[in-house]
């Protein structure tokens, strides 16, 4: 008779164990606090209420949703497209500026989203950055400050992922067959077209899993729309603070939550099911 | 189908040179394997062929016209990596239609010719299959027909089956020969095994450390190698510095190999000998009275035949025979080495 090992099933213990302290846990408090009552004196009130999911329901929530979808999404579109050309560029390069290059990343990467956001808001100032220098030059009749603007958070969001993205693609760029490329030539396609007819066929699952990836990360960024963004630029992510820390609206902020969560949920899984599908053909 | 002809090639990277003064003449129809060991710069003169290289220096003519100022993409050379480099995003069909795609051949006379050079291979009915799910030997097939889907006027192949097991290289082979000699066109195939370029080449090209050092048939090159690596490169030879004297006879190191006669007879001074170890013949100790007497080394079956390694004043000398009767010698037996000069060749100096 097969003796039942019970060892190798113990070892499955400790990432559950992890799971639950540090993401299952709060995740169950959060949905329970959700239907919680909000008390204006003191926190809350245990009670079981859909009145704060009731709230997200107006328009109010829905421009919000919305907008923080489409932000989330054109900026992770431009975030891809401007890394992996840049990537593909850099492993194209010499082994010594291949380096060169990785460590700026790196060195991008560790710096935190504050420090990025307030460069930006220097950079974007009316007296010491870009509209200044733009001014001095001659191009810019009357510089103002660039930031706060949608146009200043994409930026700081762009260059927060940027980042992410480029040394995501990095080992699968540089270890890629170049010969497929090569091949591509031999029959009859021209050197500038080759990125479009092979390469990027060729990486348009990864891309399409970078997207996503980048699209979820951009949901839940917090300093960048505060810092360089207006009051109407903000995402759903500044709105939960707001009203959870702000205006001591603990459930409703955990009803918000809740929902975004499911939202995020709804589309990873439909993008895996995709994948599955676009894999099975 | 197309004439090939190196001028005065040159390629160094800094101060490696990787070609050095490279001229050869392919004719139409040729069959051609650039053998040589890794980087002797057989790659490096295909990949210029190719347009995915430029020379340093010299030029190619294909047809009598200069080939160099054509890109890559415009010189319509039907080419098959090393890696294959098939497009995995594509099926079978069109991966091997791709050029035509390119060319912008309709639809349907793209899926005809797909369907025309699948048969071709030997993959009939592929035609929807994504290449992932190939086996080694079917990719090597589409890759083969994705090259030669355009018409190429030079079909290029770089160490095309070095990843497969022998017998289905061996396999292979065969019918690359056989669909070249069908189609008819110019092949130029790169390879580092000495046995795939003596069983599939019209002309053997030599390359050594950049520069060419013999160009020949199957059988030249193996009979009558024009230089000491070629000897030694191509097949199991021993060679021998030796001593030519008019009128005396040949000797190697101080043991006579016998009165030369013919061209032989006149040269004079000291020369590379170069003797396949077939024509070699062994004898029990005492029985011949030659001079040439060897210590068994090591003793091994190749199927059909016998190969004795002996050691005759510190140089390894290497017999075969048939192998239509078991060996006669065994590890430490003493054997005479019977030599005949008459196939024997002078290395060129």
């Amino acid at each position: 008779m097969k003796r039942f090992a019970i060892a190798p099933h113990l070892i499955g213990l400790y990432p559950l164990g992890m799971m639950t302290i540090f993401f299952l846990g709060p995740l169950a408090f959060m949905v329970v606090v959700s239907f919680y009552l909000r008390d204006p004196l003191g926190f809350y009130k245990v009670d079981f209420v859909w009145e704060n999911y009731g709230k997200f329901f107006s328009s109010f929530y829905y421009s919000v949703s919305l907008r923080s979808i489409w932000t989330s999404a054109l900026a992770s579109l431009l975030t891809v497209a401007l890394a992996f050309p840049a990537i593909f560029i850099i492993v194209g390069m010499r082994r010594k500026w291949q380096l060169v290059w990785v460590i700026g990343l790196l060195a991008l990467m560790c710096l935190s989203e504050v420090v990025i956001g307030f460069a930006w808001v220097i950079l974007m100032s009316e007296s010491a950055g870009i509209p200044r220098l733009l001014g001095w030059l001659g191009l810019w009749e009357n510089p103002r400050s660039l930031s706060p603007s949608r146009l200043a958070m994409l930026i700081g969001m762009v260059s927060l992922g940027f980042s992410l993205v480029a040394l995501m693609f990095y080992p699968q760029l540089s270890q890629r067959d170049r010969a497929i490329e090569e091949a591509a030539q031999t029959l009859g396609t021209p050197p500038a077209k080759v990125f479009f007819k092979v390469v990027l066929p060729i990486f348009r699952p990864a891309l399409a899993s970078s997207l996503v990836t980048m699209f979820v990360f951009y949901l839940g960024v917090y300093v960048m729309p505060t810092m360089l963004g207006r009051p109407q630029d903000w995402n759903m992510s500044v709105i939960i603070t707001d009203k959870a820390v702000e205006q001591a609206n603990m459930p409703l902020g955990a009803a918000l939550a809740v929902i975004m969560l499911v939202f995020t949920v709804l589309l990873i899984g439909g993008f895996a099911l995709a994948t599955r599908k676009e894999g099975a053909k | 189908m197309a004439q090939v002809s190196f001028n005065r090639i040159r390629r160094t990277y800094g101060e490696f040179t990787a070609l050095d003064d490279v001229n050869l003449g392919i004719e139409s129809g040729e069959f051609i394997c650039l053998l040589g060991p890794s980087g002797c710069g057989k790659t490096t003169l295909l990949r210029i062929l190719a347009g995915l290289e430029q020379p340093t220096a010299g030029d190619i003519l294909v047809d009598g016209a200069d080939f160099g100022a054509v890109p890559c993409h415009r010189r319509n050379i039907g080419m098959v990596f090393q890696s294959l480099a098939l497009f995995p995003h594509l099926s079978v069909g069109e991966n091997i239609a791709y050029g035509l795609d390119v060319r912008g051949v309709a639809k349907e006379q793209r899926r005809a010719r797909a369907d025309e050079l699948t048969e071709l291979v030997g993959l009939p009915g592929l035609y929807d299959r994504p290449v992932s799910a190939l086996s080694g030997g079917q990719r090597q097939r589409v890759a083969i027909a994705r090259a030669l889907a355009i018409e190429p006027v030079l079909f290029l192949m770089d160490e095309p089956f070095s990843a497969l097991d022998a017998g289905l290289r061996e396999h292979l082979q065969i019918e690359v020969k056989k669909l070249q000699r069908k189609l008819g066109v110019t092949t130029i195939f790169v390879t580092h095994d000495q046995n795939e370029a003596m069983s599939i080449a019209d002309r053997i090209v030599i390359l050594n450390g950049g520069v060419i050092e013999q160009a020949g048939t199957p059988t030249e090159v193996y009979a009558r190698p024009r230089s000491e690596f070629v000897a030694n490169f191509v097949g199991t030879n021993n060679v021998l510095e030796v001593e030519f004297t008019p009128g005396a006879d040949v000797m190697w190191n101080g043991i006579s190999l016998g009165r030369p006669t013919g061209d032989m007879a006149s040269l004079h001074g000291r020369r590379k000998l170069s003797i396949r170890p077939e024509y070699l013949q062994l004898a029990p100790a005492g029985t011949t009275g030659t001079g040439m007497v060897g210590t068994v080394e090591f003793v091994r079956l190749l199927g059909a035949q016998i190969e004795t390694e002996l050691t005759v004043s510190g140089h390894t000398i290497i017999d075969t025979m048939i192998s239509d009767r078991p060996p006669a010698f065994g590890e430490g037996d003493t054997a005479e080495i019977l030599i005949n000069l008459d196939h024997a060749w002078v290395i060129p100096s």
